[in-house]
């Protein structure tokens, strides 16, 4: 092979070289293009992902790129085969090879010398064309592409996912309704619904205003104790009609009248924040003293003189105000002839007007 | 090599001679330089040329020309109906030794030429045509149980008419099979008609063309063309174009699928690249290119694939099909 073609080769090789460099270039952005969305759109409806997860996902085609790259020979034969197709070569680099091949040239026939001939002209007009064909890297889309799935996986990954939300509302303030059912536990056994509603909606509204109805430090403790134990059915079976409920589900097998939307566990309130609060209630009506809690058969009972538990206006300073978190929107349930019937029973009751 | 034989001339010299052999029929040929080409490519590549064109489109005239040209001995045959075998091929008859015995003595038809010019071929029965197989295939003439082999170089050169086709004998798919071209001789450009009155109003210029190269010259010109290179990449890209023209095969191309009936045949691929290799000497190569596979491709072909029936009633016809398939086939390559 004389100079000119072995130039011509080495240029075309390099060139080859380059183009499947700026393929495995483009390969590899689109997939980490690809990757970034995708893990981005796991993380927000699937699953939480780690913001090191994803990005180091998205390198994995860059690996596999250059590994690719590493790997890759070209042979003779194909630069041959490239620059006949591609620098009007004719087939005469392809045909020199498998003539002559890599051996200096020994004309063995006219047709060989011909062709030696032929390419001594040949090959450097292949080289001035390949100097002259702009290298085309199209690299500006996929870079494109992926910055800004790499910019949307960087702050999307920051938001908080479902399952986040639903860890986060268990430890955090209630809401105003809870703060109400909260109140609703309080009321005192046995009194009549509409007294013991009426009694929570003011406990309620308490927090907001003036007319607020403290709770009795008995009150608190069995909330206390309610609010310990998990699940529904550790509510105080006084609560329910303060909260509009005729009873739990599970022990209906159903829905009754009255289970719609407003009952407990429709609320969205948290057992555990029942507890809580009614701790909270309990340590802020507890009088700074020793007050008699229990009755001292030994001396008469002045109850009256002492404080009642949310009298202390500090008390009320010390519970600590929490954020509200609305309850999840459900879809409205339809109220049947018995609810309606039952509502209207209890309204009736409660003297109170619809 | 033996010292009596003339040497094998060099590439350079061949091309040269295939050109001047081009520019002197295209001196009175006018305007037809895609059919001079094909012509002179299926001689040196020792093929058979099916020229189809109107009445006077000068085919006879150029069959005279390149004989002149070539320095070859050429007969015609014009045919019709009631042509016999033996008018073709040459007859025994009885005649008297000069020792005053009788024998028969085979008389050679005008098969035994150089260059055989078989005008109207399809006005001939088909057992005239039949008769032509064996000198085109053979090149050789069987008559009594005896075979004589017919002088070298030889080359048809038939012509028939696309219309007037009452009475004729449509060419059976064996015998078309055998033609290494078909070249259609189309109606000339208006500046080669005004340039063919000056040549030729009054003259024949024919008679008058120079010699450029003898019978041996043309032998040793088809030698020297077999010894063009050949890459393993066109041989390939040639059976692919074979292929692609069948439509059962899997590498047939889609229109192939849709309009042929019957694709190329294997006698195709050896025509596409000997006639190639010419190509590639009338190109100044000694190497043999894509391109020059490609250049021949439709004259080749054109005559060697068969159109479903429907095709040809939607108003397709072989050289449209054929031309999408090669140039599919030439992204491809």
């Amino acid at each position: 092979m004389r100079n000119p073609t072995t130039r011509l080769f080495e240029a075309v090789r390099r060139r080859l070289l380059l183009l499947r460099l700026a393929t495995a270039l483009r390969s590899a952005t689109w997939a980490a293009a690809a990757i970034l969305a995708a893990l981005t759109l796991v993380h927000l409806f699937v699953a939480r992902l780690d913001v090191t997860t994803v990005f180091a996902a998205a390198a994995l085609p860059w690996l596999v790129a250059a590994g690719w790259i590493a790997s890759q020979r070209i042979p003779p034969e194909q630069c041959a085969a490239w620059a006949d197709r591609h620098l009007e070569g004719k087939s005469a680099y392809a045909t020199l090879l498998e003539t002559v091949g890599d051996q200096p040239a020994t004309p063995a026939s006219p047709a060989v010398e011909r062709l030696l001939l032929w390419l001594e002209v040949a090959a450097p007009r292949s080289e001035a064309m390949l100097q002259a064909r702009p290298l085309q890297m199209r690299l500006a889309k996929p870079v494109m592409a992926m910055c800004v799935s790499a910019a949307l996986a960087a702050i999307l990954l920051q938001i908080p996912t479902q399952d986040t939300a639903s860890r986060l509302s268990t430890s955090a303030a209630p809401s105003m309704s809870q703060a109400e059912l909260a109140a609703g536990v309080t009321t005192e056994p046995g009194k009549p619904p509409a007294t013991g509603g009426t009694a929570a909606t003011a406990a309620a509204r308490g927090n907001r205003g003036p007319a607020r109805e403290a709770p009795t430090g008995a009150e608190l403790a069995a909330a206390t104790n309610a609010g310990e134990d998990s699940g529904q059915k550790a509510l105080p079976s006084s609560t329910a009609p303060a909260t509009g409920a005729s009873g739990s589900r599970a022990a209906s097998g159903g829905r009754e009248a009255g289970d719609s939307a407003d009952t407990l566990e429709d609320t969205g309130f948290s057992t555990a924040w029942q507890g809580e609060l009614a701790r909270q209630l309990l340590t802020a009506a507890a009088p700074a003293d020793s007050a008699p809690t229990r009755a001292d058969p030994a001396r008469a009972g002045d109850y009256a003189a002492a404080p009642g538990p949310l009298d202390d206006p500090s008390a009320m300073a010390r519970i600590v105000a929490a954020p509200a978190v609305s309850p999840e929107a459900r879809p409205r349930v339809p109220v049947g002839p018995a609810e309606q019937a039952y509502i209207r029973a209890y309204f009736s009751g409660s003297g109170a007007s619809q | 090599m033996n010292k009596t034989e003339p040497a094998v001339p060099s590439f350079p010299v061949a091309h040269r001679q295939l050109n001047d052999v081009c520019a002197a029929l295209e001196g009175v040929i006018v305007g037809q330089q895609e059919v001079v080409h094909g012509i002179v490519t299926a001689v040196f590549a020792g093929g058979h040329v099916l020229l189809e064109g109107l009445p006077g489109l000068g085919k006879t005239h150029l069959a005279k020309a390149l004989a002149a040209t070539l320095g070859l001995q050429w007969s015609r045959v014009q045919c019709t109906p009631d042509l016999m075998p033996a008018d073709v091929t040459g007859s025994e008859i009885f005649s008297t030794t000069p020792g005053g015995g009788s024998e028969f003595v085979f008389r050679p038809g005008p098969v035994f030429a150089q260059l055989l010019l078989v005008d109207e071929i399809n006005r001939a029965t088909p057992r005239t045509q039949a008769a032509l197989l064996e000198a085109m295939q053979e090149m050789q003439v069987t008559h009594a149980g005896t075979s004589r082999p017919l002088p070298q170089p030889f080359c048809v050169l038939a012509t028939q008419n696309p219309i007037e086709l009452e009475g004729t004998y449509p060419l059976p798919e064996a015998q078309l099979d055998r033609f290494m071209f078909k070249i259609k001789v189309p109606y000339p450009a208006r500046d080669s008609l005004r340039r063919m009155l000056e040549i030729s109003l009054d003259a024949e210029p024919a008679n008058h063309l120079p010699v450029v190269l003898d019978p041996a010259e043309v032998l040793r010109l088809s030698a020297l063309c077999r010894s063009v290179l050949v890459a393993e990449g066109c041989k390939q890209a040639a059976v692919e174009l074979v292929l692609a023209t069948q439509p059962a095969s899997a590498a047939a191309h889609s229109p192939a699928q849709a309009h042929i009936r019957y694709g190329a045949s294997p006698r195709a691929l050896q025509s596409l690249l000997r006639s190639a290799r010419v190509c590639a000497v009338l190109a100044g190569r000694s190497h043999l290119a894509v391109d020059d596979i490609a250049s021949v491709a439709l004259r080749t072909l054109r005559h060697r694939v068969l159109l479903k029936l429907e095709s040809e009633l939607e108003g397709h016809d072989a050289d449209t099909v054929l031309q999408e398939i090669i140039e599919r086939w030439r992204r491809e390559h």
